[in-house]
């Protein structure tokens, strides 16, 4: 039953970077579902891979260097690893949306906001150039433009850092995408107005059912907009479940310290909760858990030995080795 | 009360637009705010991009000069000062930056940056300079053996940490925080919270800690002080500012943090709808009306002033009063 | 904090510079270049010992002949031996390259980072000399200059370097604009750095990749104005050897014996080609931009 709902199956995507200094292990080995309107979080630190999942998904990693070498990618039942050049063009934008951190860099600063809208929904759709127009004002006011016929005529310069957040959701949605996908959306925005744009994403996907994939290292942004959530670290993912679940009740040390490291008003610690160390380089992976070197509950096992991703009840899944069998009868 | 440290009085910063060789009016990046900071304290100044937070920092430590008002430090007026008479007094005030790649010279080993100071304080022979720097290291947590290194043989961090070695080599009674973990990820930004913690036990410095991350700045500081559009709109001991804030747009702030947190059903709701005015045309009235849920008919007129609503809590808002009940 | 200092596959070790002749390396065609210049140079600073005759010594009984055993690239009108004449007219070549360039760099790189560091006035006065200079052709100034100081090899350097110093200077300047915008600038302010101690320390070692690809890609029109001033008359003065002169006295002597010039030039361009081939691999290089890919 739960089959007919997914929209997007990811497993076992493995997209590395092959560079002089060796292979980059950008993604390893990643797996999750996407039903249909709902939102999933993917959490990690810089270079994590959360980006380049995104990339993987468009199929848009800058390749040389990059190669999605293994896995498949499972969209509303097409594997769209093995679709052609052209037929991959037709699902980016049509069923596939994205929008990044900087809309400015996304945007043509010589062409009018109207005049990008305006173009592509022609690319994507067959209709006339008045028709198209008439849907990009129709967009513009969808995504909380006010005036949308006046900023049809302006330049991306004219406009707001989340006013430009906002033509671009509209850019990503003219085309009623199935899927879309925000790769830190509200960074470079203030706080007021990220939780505008925020509020404007849940808002759209409760009423287009588009499925969204929040790619972001703010903690707080996923615990509000999705409703599961995958912690990426070192181009694995380290957890998946609900973000009720993984936030109350962190399973992986990882999960655990990151949310004990952020500061928090309402917990007063005088110090703050410190994860060592810092994120491993890609190129020059640790043996054993990829968190092994920073990991307080760190043993023997965790050194030499990959976890695998351990299923546990209630759809969680962690990649550590305290959950594992062999752990519990060490323990014993 | 003893003597605050550095004293901000009414100081305004504006910044002429031009518009086709013309003068068009000005930015006023920071108009009238004053505040003071104690010996040892840390005071928090937040607000959103463009706010003049970072202007008024740099205003406070006369890397920019001011279009009026007095910037008072350790008793004396620098707010005039050449630049050779402020030199022996740049030993006290030291400024550690946001972005750990364009604040250290990739030209330059880490020995070099942190004993720069000395060298233009003409402070201690070479032999010496050299302990002092290792001395410094270890005290921010990094090997004195990668003394020889380049600055981008380090991860983010750990470039964090040269630059905090740096802004202590002089032993400053204050430094300026513009913005100092932002640029860091989570995990890596709460050992630098520490760290700067930490040194603030050891040495007793004052900081001023400029951050748009509230929950940062609460962790931080004694005191916030909150800045919207140029001006100072509340500022208070931390509890004051997080239960009892008598501003909106203190409110609307906290309002705005993304919460790890499951109480209500859908925590998410943008309580102040709008974008920040032009700062070259600010609104009539108090600054904040345009975009305040409570806005009434005064607000657009009147121009509120800042004022003692409780000991130690100034608000900037005609009905600070009732939302401090 | 232990593990990370401890670890040090970590941290890299590699310098900006290391890295930058790590990717020359690479570029076949730019290393076969480097090669010959420093052949080049092997031959202007031994010249005395390599040259087969004296660039001074005429063979009267081979006056004008094409090549032949005794004379591999033949013999000029006073039966002097063309290759010698050649190998003796790198040194001024190269020290032209070198000199002028020199004297253009550093009014260069100290007109343009006062310009670009100052701003203001000291700026505009900068700027309106260098669109002065820019505004004539730079041959035409360098014959003014030779006009008035005389010819002769000190004074041709001069020349060239005091008619090249704007090029250099407008990117120093440019790049001098974006540099003190940095936090360390500001950082070193904060210091009590003066002004003198965050030019010389913090912006023109930050520019050091700029003036090394200015250096490579000027040399060879250095190289190119020394041979038009010779070829003029204006430049280096017989007896002694410069290309630029060799290809202007063999102009009159083209029927008669059109090696005479065709060697001469060949070696020009040979020379002028592997500067130009350099300064671009180099440029490539060091651009920081190419560096992250």
């Amino acid at each position: 039953m739960s089959e007919e709902n997914t929209l997007l199956k990811v497993s076992n995507l493995c997209t590395y970077f092959f560079t002089d200094e060796g292979t980059v292990y950008a993604l390893d080995d990643v797996s999750f579902t996407l039903k249909k309107g709902e939102t999933l979080g993917i959490v990690g630190e810089s270079g994590c891979g959360k980006s380049q999942m995104a990339l993987s998904i468009m199929r848009l990693v800058q390749s040389p260097p990059g190669k999605t070498v293994a896995g498949s990618i499972e969209l509303d039942g097409v594997d769209i690893l093995k679709l052609s050049k052209r037929e991959m063009k037709k699902i980016r934008g049509e069923k596939v949306a994205m929008i990044f951190q900087e809309p400015m860099t996304s945007l043509n600063p010589v062409l009018t906001i109207g005049h990008q809208i305006t173009e592509s929904i022609l690319i994507h759709q067959k209709t006339d150039r008045k028709t198209a127009r008439a849907r990009a004002v129709e967009m513009l006011r969808m995504v909380g433009i006010p005036l949308p016929e006046k900023h049809m005529r302006e330049y991306p310069h004219q406009l707001s850092g989340g006013m430009r957040q906002r033509v671009m959701i509209a850019i990503a949605l003219c085309c009623n995408p199935q899927l879309l996908i925000c790769d830190e959306p509200t960074t470079a925005l203030d706080v007021t107005i990220q939780a505008q744009i925020l509020e404007l994403i849940n808002d759209l996907r409760r009423r287009t059912g588009t499925s969204v994939i929040m790619i972001t290292h703010d903690l707080g942004v996923v615990a509000q907009v999705s409703k599961n959530v995958m912690i990426m670290y070192a181009g694995k993912a380290m957890e998946y479940g609900t973000v009720q679940q993984v936030f109350t009740d962190p399973l992986h040390p990882y999960t655990k310290a990151l949310l004990a490291s952020i500061p928090n008003a309402e917990e007063d610690a005088r110090r703050l909760h410190v994860i060592e160390g810092m994120v491993p380089s890609l190129a020059h992976r640790p043996d054993g858990c990829l968190f092994h070197p920073r990991c307080p509950e760190c043993r023997g096992i965790c050194r030499r030995e990959r976890p695998e991703l351990v299923q546990l009840e209630g759809g969680r899944q962690v990649r550590c080795h305290k959950y594992t069998e062999a752990w519990k009868e060490a323990e014993q | 009360m003893n003597e605050p440290l550095l004293s901000v009085r009414h100081v305004k910063k504006w910044f002429a637009v031009r518009s086709m060789g013309r003068p068009a009016g000005y930015v006023k990046a920071v108009n009238d705010v004053s505040l003071d900071i104690y010996s040892g304290e840390t005071l928090g100044i937040v607000g959103e991009s463009g706010c003049g937070k970072t202007t008024l920092g740099r205003a406070m430590i006369r890397l920019n000069e001011v279009t009026d008002g007095q910037i008072i430090f350790n008793g004396q007026d620098i707010t005039h000062m050449s630049e050779k008479q402020l030199r022996p007094l740049r030993k006290d005030m030291q400024i550690i930056f946001q972005d750990p790649y364009s604040s250290l010279n990739p030209r330059m080993t880490v020995g070099d940056i942190v004993s720069e100071p000395f060298r233009f304080q003409k402070l201690y022979t070479p032999a010496e300079r050299i302990e002092r720097v290792k001395e410094l290291m270890v005290l921010c947590g990094l090997d004195p053996v990668y003394i020889r290194r380049y600055p981008h043989e380090f991860s983010g961090g750990q470039r964090q940490r040269i630059g905090i070695a740096r802004a202590l080599a002089l032993n400053p009674k204050f430094i300026l925080c513009d913005e100092p973990v932002s640029a860091l990820d989570v995990s890596v930004q709460s050992q630098v919270i520490n760290l700067l913690m930490d040194l603030q036990e050891k040495t007793g410095v004052a900081y001023a800690f400029i951050s748009h991350n509230l929950n940062v700045v609460y962790h931080m500081s004694k005191r916030i002080a909150v800045m919207y559009l140029g001006n100072l709109v509340e500022l208070a001991d931390r509890e004051e500012i997080y239960r009892h804030s008598a501003h909106p747009y203190t409110m609307a702030l906290l309002d705005a943090i993304p919460k790890v947190s499951f109480d209500a059903a859908d925590t998410l709701h943008s309580s102040i709808q709008g974008d920040l005015p032009s700062p070259v045309d600010p609104p009539s009235g108090c600054v904040f009306h345009t975009r305040c849920p409570h806005a009434c008919e005064r607000c657009r007129q009147e121009v509120p002033q800042m004022r003692e609503i409780a000991p130690g809590h100034f608000s900037a808002c005609h009905f600070a009063e009732q939302y401090a009940k | 904090m232990a593990k990370h200092k401890k670890s040090p596959e970590q941290v890299e070790y590699t310098s900006f510079y290391h890295d930058a002749f790590v990717r020359l390396k690479k570029d076949k065609v730019a290393m076969v270049c480097i090669v010959f210049i420093l052949l080049l140079a092997f031959v202007a600073i031994f010249a005395s010992f390599i040259a087969p005759y004296d660039q001074s010594y005429q063979d009267t009984a081979h006056v004008l002949s094409g090549p032949s055993a005794e004379h591999w690239l033949g013999t000029d009108e006073f039966g002097r031996d063309i290759l010698s004449r050649i190998i003796y007219g790198s040194r001024i070549s190269l020290s032209v390259g070198l000199v002028a360039e020199a004297i253009a760099v550093t009014i260069g790189v100290i007109a343009g980072a006062a310009a670009g560091y100052y701003g203001g006035i000291v700026d505009t006065v900068i700027s309106r000399i260098i669109e002065i200079f820019a505004s004539f052709p730079h041959i035409l100034f360098a014959i003014v200059i030779m006009f008035v100081l005389g010819t002769g090899v000190m004074n041709v350097f001069i020349a060239i370097g005091f008619v090249g110093w704007t090029g250099v200077a407008r990117m120093i300047r440019a790049q001098v604009l974006q540099l003190k915008e940095k936090e360390y600038v500001e950082a070193a302010r904060a210091e009590g750095g003066t002004d003198l101690a965050i030019i010389f320390r913090h912006l023109i070692p930050n520019c050091l990749s700029t003036i090394i690809v200015i250096i490579t890609m000027e040399i060879p029109s250095d190289i190119m104005y020394e041979a038009s001033l010779s070829f003029l008359g204006l430049g280096v003065q017989p007896p002694e050897a410069s290309w630029g002169e060799m290809i202007s006295t063999a102009r009159s002597y083209l029927r008669t014996n059109p090696t005479y010039s065709i060697f001469p030039g060949i070696a020009l361009v040979l020379t002028v080609l592997a500067f130009n081939l350099v300064g671009d691999a180099l440029r490539d290089a060091l651009d920081p931009k190419l560096k992250n890919l």
